[in-house]
Order: structure tokens, then C-alpha cells, then sequence
């Protein structure tokens, strides 16, 4: 057994995963393309750990790796202390996941999957039964998968997962494709078992769900950690923006601006960055006889957390541009910060 | 053991290979019913035309025997000119007896060592087939990966799945067998047209059955190492055409030394205890280049070592691309 490398200020004993200088690249027509860039990740034991990132920042990649599925480059990883993949057949038992579309045999019944699952690792066909009835697929458990809808396929994966009575539970990207009351079933099934001590590492897009269920995130871009901790640190860290209407927007961001303020134009309103208090704002602005109509203070998610620091790292991201208005610096920069672990 | 209890489960259960299972029965029952239809012995109106025949053939002889045997010779003398031990037996010739006339269909003691070998290139192929789908399915499905986050050592994974299809395919091959001898069997006998069956004709038919019965074990665990490897039936399958067009029609055909250490012969040489082919050999003459066939023998030793070489490399080949190959 090898015991975890973490930087001096996390315990290793106190880690489900770790991962140091974690790198995959993959051959492609134009040159090699790299997935996963030396990639350094710690998910704390119990509770539900974010894995966030955009489109091909490596989140599936670096679940196959971490699973045995794929090879590294190079790095390290560790699951509950023990370096993988050389000792996954030790861990695995411990260890359920779901990388990406639930794969199961489509001409086979949800059952008789489990069953070719559950015979593979000694678990009986009650156990089978009692997760099949425990994610609600008892009245269809004879249909073929091939003939369930995306939310039935998602629960059944869900339910192979549980066969294991894992301590540790990989979900990338849980609710694709589900309506709304399978997204609230997704998120209440990871709170209940990050309430019975489990570790719950998911990926996901949404976030909005992960900032509803997870204790702590990582943001991920092009293959690198950007930020980690916990949820209610990220977002504290960022700047309070207040949105404010005005008769006179033009003169008065000028006015803001020439107190130092961050302002950003979005339609008729102004987003004023960088205030300590809002009232400063309408002082300011009412020294120059112009008066507000609108001055809400904006809370900042984990999705301006999530913007911020992947801007430019990927599809789907947002680049900040001068025609944006942003004429003084952006918020503090978040790279390679580390919060507290759980 | 486990997990080989558990895919012998999967392979016994997947439909293509009941299909498939269906379908070598269905082909072994029109075979049966040609095996019925050929196995009819002459009737009367049948053997009174062919005793016809033979009265003529003996009055002609009778009438034109000088000439015949003079043109003969005359061929024969041509002929010694550039081989001198050619011999035609001149003097013998003429319509012989009535009983090489009057030749039946074969009775069924004389042909029962051919009946495995003639219907063992279906289910040779059948195993393979099923071999390869058996893994390309996991594949095409994504099946694997969630398979390896519960078993992640590959080489346990890979050797469960290439044992179990060999182990489970014996009892198809085993029953599909004796229906096949039984069959044509019962095929000849409503024909009244055995023969005569001793032990040793018995006990050819059972080495013979051995003989597919080990073929059919190592074709299946060879379409799993090829279906690893190139992980879509389809694409198995076009690679078996392919070498059957290009290896064995082509290569096979241009180079004929090439040809003993072939697939097709050697499958032969194991299914049928040795086989033979025929191999042109060209030598200059005083009138030039004179060819002639030279009969050769592929030894069933030597189909046992050329397949069982293919095999060894061909899965061992597969193991390492299946402990290597990132699973997406």
C-alpha cells in the first residue's frame, strides 16, 4: 500500500482521491492534443465533492483514469489512500461509478444486467432486488434496457452502482437528458448518501444543482485545476455587483468610473462592480443630480465563480472583451487557490 | 470461477447465438434431407437402363476391339516419346463387369467418416461467429467499461471471456454432431442403404467428432481474440472474407508453396485426418515446357501445429491489445 502524496497543509488519511501532476494527451491528425495537464485534485472523505469544468476540460478523462479505464501519461493517483490503477482489484469494491451514458447490455432486462453484475462480484440476487425497488424500477425490472427512457437507464446505472455498497460513488454528468423531477431524484439521492458517510465525486454541467448538493467543488479548465474548496468559500471570495437603473446611464458610469468602480453596461442598466456599499453608489450618483430607479444588490454563484476562471478555457465559455465595458481590472484572480478541505 | 460462471450465463443467453445455434440446425436438417435423396438406391427401370447401356457397350467392343486397342497404342507410342513410363493399358480396355455399372449411391458405412468433416466448415465458422459477437457486443455497447469498474484486472476479464466461449460451445457442437451422424444415419437406413458399420468405422466417426469438437473450442476462442482486437463483428467478419479472398485465393494460388501453411488446408487436414492437394510443376522438355500435377499431402500433424500456432499468437496477440488499449 502507498500512501497518498498531498501538498503539507491536507492530511492524505482524510482524502478519498488524489491525483498529482495528472497528464493524458491523445494522438490526433494535427499533433498530439492534451486532455488532462498536470492535474492535481483532492476530494475530501464523506460529503459531495463538484467536479466542475467546461466542455473537454478533462472531467470524463480524468474519471477513466482515476477508474483504470484509461492509461496516464504520468501522475499519480489514489483512491482512500492506495495508489491506482495498480491497486484497483483492492479498492474497487469500494468504489461505484457512472461515467457518462449508463452502459448495459440492451437486449438484456434491467435484472438480468444486475444479475450478470452481481454474480461478477459474489452479491446475491436479493441485494439485486433490493436496489432495483431502492432507485424504483421494481415494476420494470424484466423489460429489456434497450426499451427504458433516458431517466430509467440513469436510475438503473444508479442502482448497479449501489450493488457494491460503495464508500465511494462517481457520478459524471447524473442528470443529461432528465426532466426536472429526475434531476431533484439525482440530487436527492446524493445528499442521502453523502448523509450515510459516503463520498460522492460528480461532474456536471449544471451548476446550479452542484451548488444546491455539494460541500466542496473543483473547477477544472483545459486539463488544470483553477480553484477548490469549499462552495460557500468560492463564492464569498467574489465581488458583490449591484445593478443599477438610471435616467442618465451614460453620465452616470462615467461618474462611477471616475470613483473607481468596475462598471459594465447590460441593456439600459449598469452592473457596478467593487462597491463596498451600495449607498455609496446612489451618493455618489445623487452628488451629480442623478437619481436611481434601481439598485439591487446582484449574488454572485458559483456560476460567476465558474465563468470567472474559465474564461477562454473551452466550448461554451464566456470571453471577456472590451465591448463588455469592463474598463478597470476584472474580480481577484482565483488560480491554484485551495481552500479548506472538509 | 465466478466470473466465468457468469459469462458462460451470458453467452448461453444472448439471442444471436440461439439464432445462431437455430439456424446451424436448420442448415444440418437440409443436409440431412439431401443425405435422404442421395442415399435412394437405383430402381428397376433405372438398372434396366443402364444394363442397356452396358449390352451395347459390350457389342461394340465385341464388333470394334482391333481398332480400339491399335488407336491406343498408337497414342501410347506418341506419348513415350516425352514420357517414356506413361502406360495405358491397351490391351485391358473394354466395358468391364456389370457390377461397376450398376454403381449406387455409397452405402452409408462407406461415407460415414465424411459426414463430420463435410458439415464441420459450418460450425467451425458458427463458433467463430459467435466468438466474436460475444465480445464485440460489449464493445458496441459500452458494456466493458462498466464490466471493468467492477473487475478491473483485464487479464482475469479477458481469459474468463475467451474460456468461456470455448467451454460453451462444446455442447452445441456435441449435440449438433450426433444429430448430424444420427441423422444421416436414420437418412440412409429409411433407405435401406447402410452397409455394413463395424467398430473401427465407428470409432473413425467418433476421432473425427473429437477432431471438431477441438476445432470448434479453438475457432471460438479465436473469434474472441480477433473480436477483441478489431471489437465489431462486422469487421471480423469482412477480415475472415478478406483473407479468404486475398491469402487463400490470391497468395494461395500465386505462390502454391505457400499453400500447406494455409488456414483452409490445414482446417481440412485436421477436419478429414490429412488431406491432399494438387500442385503444378513445370519441367523443360525437348518440345518444350511440359506441365503436370503433383499430388501433395497436408499431414494432420501439420493442421494441428499451423492452427494451433495461430491460435496461441492470435490470443496472445489480443491479451496484450486488451491490457493496453484505453477503454472510451
Amino acid at each position: 500500500m502507498t500512501t497518498a502524496i498531498a501538498p503539507p497543509d491536507v492530511d492524505p488519511a482524510s482524502l478519498a482521491v488524489s491525483t498529482r501532476g495528472l497528464r493524458k494527451t491523445y494522438r490526433t491528425r494535427h499533433g498530439r492534443q492534451v486532455a488532462v495537464q498536470g492535474l492535481d485534485l483532492d476530494v475530501p472523505l464523506g460529503g459531495v465533492h463538484g467536479f466542475l469544468g467546461p466542455n473537454g476540460s478533462g472531467k470524463t478523462t480524468s474519471i477513466r483514469m482515476l477508474l483504470g479505464l484509461i492509461r496516464a501519461d504520468s501522475g499519480t493517483m489514489t483512491i482512500f489512500g492506495q495508489t491506482v490503477p495498480e491497486a484497483l482489484p483492492d479498492v474497487v469494491a469500494r468504489i461505484g461509478a457512472i461515467v457518462e451514458q449508463p452502459k448495459f447490455f440492451p437486449n438484456f432486462s434491467a435484472r438480468k444486467n444486475l444479475d450478470l453484475l452481481a454474480g461478477a462480484i459474489g452479491v446475491s440476487a436479493s441485494d439485486v432486488s433490493k436496489v432495483l425497488e431502492e432507485v424504483g424500477l421494481t415494476d420494470r425490472a424484466k423489460d429489456k434496457f434497450r426499451t427504458y427512457s433516458l431517466g430509467m437507464k440513469q436510475r438503473l446505472a444508479i442502482a448497479a452502482t449501489l450493488l457494491k455498497d460503495p464508500d465511494l460513488l462517481i457520478f459524471d454528468e447524473p442528470t443529461n437528458g432528465l426532466d426536472p423531477a429526475g434531476i431533484r431524484e439525482i440530487r436527492t439521492t446524493m445528499r442521502s448518501l453523502a448523509e450515510r458517510g459516503k463520498t460522492v465525486l460528480v461532474s456536471s454541467h449544471i451548476l446550479a444543482e452542484v451548488e444546491q448538493v455539494a460541500d466542496t467543488v473543483s473547477i477544472i479548465g483545459r486539463g488544470t485545476l483553477l480553484a477548490s474548496g469549499r462552495v460557500a468559500d468560492l463564492i464569498a471570495g467574489t465581488t458583490t455587483t449591484v445593478r443599477v437603473g438610471v435616467a442618465d446611464p451614460i453620465t452616470a458610469r462615467q461618474v462611477l468610473l471616475e470613483a473607481g468602480l468596475t462598471v459594465r453596461a447590460e441593456g439600459g442598466l449598469l452592473l457596478v462592480d467593487g462597491a463596498a456599499n451600495p449607498a455609496d453608489i446612489t451618493r455618489r450618483l445623487a452628488h451629480h443630480e442623478l437619481y436611481v430607479n434601481e439598485l439591487v444588490p446582484v449574488r454572485a454563484g458559483l456560476e460567476s465563480v465558474f465563468l470567472e476562471l474559465t474564461a477562454g478555457q473551452g466550448p461554451g465559455t464566456h470571453i471577456v472583451t472590451p465591448d463588455d465595458a469592463v474598463l478597470a481590472g476584472a474580480g481577484p484572480s482565483r488560480r491554484s487557490r485551495k481552500g479548506e478541505t472538509k | 470461477m465466478r466470473l466465468f460462471r457468469v459469462e458462460l450465463t451470458r453467452f448461453r443467453s444472448r439471442r444471436i447465438n440461439q439464432l445462431a445455434v437455430l439456424g446451424i440446425l436448420g442448415v444440418i436438417l437440409v443436409m440431412l434431407y439431401g443425405s435422404w435423396r442421395t442415399s435412394v438406391p437405383l430402381s428397376d427401370v433405372e438398372k434396366a437402363q443402364i444394363q442397356a447401356q452396358y449390352d451395347a457397350s459390350v457389342k461394340d467392343w465385341d464388333e470394334n476391339k482391333d481398332e480400339y486397342i491399335a488407336s491406343c497404342k498408337e497414342q501410347e507410342a506418341a506419348d513415350q516419346e516425352t514420357s517414356p513410363d506413361v502406360d495405358y493399358g491397351c490391351e485391358q480396355g473394354g466395358p468391364g463387369d456389370i457390377e461397376s455399372w450398376m454403381y449406387g449411391p455409397t452405402p452409408f458405412a462407406e461415407r460415414a467418416d465424411r459426414v463430420l468433416p463435410d458439415y464441420g466448415l459450418l460450425m467451425v465458422f458458427g463458433a467463430f461467429a459467435m466468438g466474436v459477437s460475444f465480445i464485440a457486443a460489449e464493445f458496441s455497447s459500452g458494456a466493458i467499461g462498466n464490466w471493468l469498474t467492477f473487475e478491473p484486472r483485464r487479464g482475469r476479464v479477458y481469459g474468463t471471456k475467451v474460456g468461456a466461449s470455448g467451454i460453451a460451445v462444446i455442447p452445441i457442437a456435441l449435440v449438433t454432431g450426433a444429430i448430424m451422424v444420427g441423422g444421416t444415419w436414420l437418412a440412409y437406413s429409411l433407405n435401406d442403404n447402410v452397409g455394413t458399420m463395424t467398430g473401427e468405422i465407428w470409432r473413425d466417426v467418433g476421432a473425427g467428432g473429437i477432431r471438431l469438437l477441438l476445432l470448434t473450442i479453438g475457432f471460438a476462442m479465436l473469434g474472441v481474440a480477433v473480436g477483441t482486437i478489431v471489437r465489431h463483428t462486422a469487421a471480423a467478419v469482412g477480415i475472415l472474407v478478406g483473407y479468404a479472398i486475398v491469402v487463400e485465393g490470391i497468395l494461395g494460388n500465386t505462390f502454391e508453396g505457400l499453400r500447406p501453411w494455409l488456414l483452409q488446408l490445414n482446417l481440412q487436414a485436421v477436419l478429414s485426418n490429412g488431406t491432399s492437394y494438387w500442385e503444378t510443376v513445370c519441367e523443360s522438355g525437348p518440345t518444350g515446357q511440359v506441365c503436370h500435377g503433383i499430388e501433395k499431402t497436408v499431414s494432420l500433424t501439420n493442421g494441428v501445429v499451423t492452427l494451433s500456432v495461430v491460435l496461441v499468437v492470435v490470443v496472445a496477440v489480443a491479451a496484450l491489445v486488451f491490457r493496453r488499449r484505453d477503454v472510451n
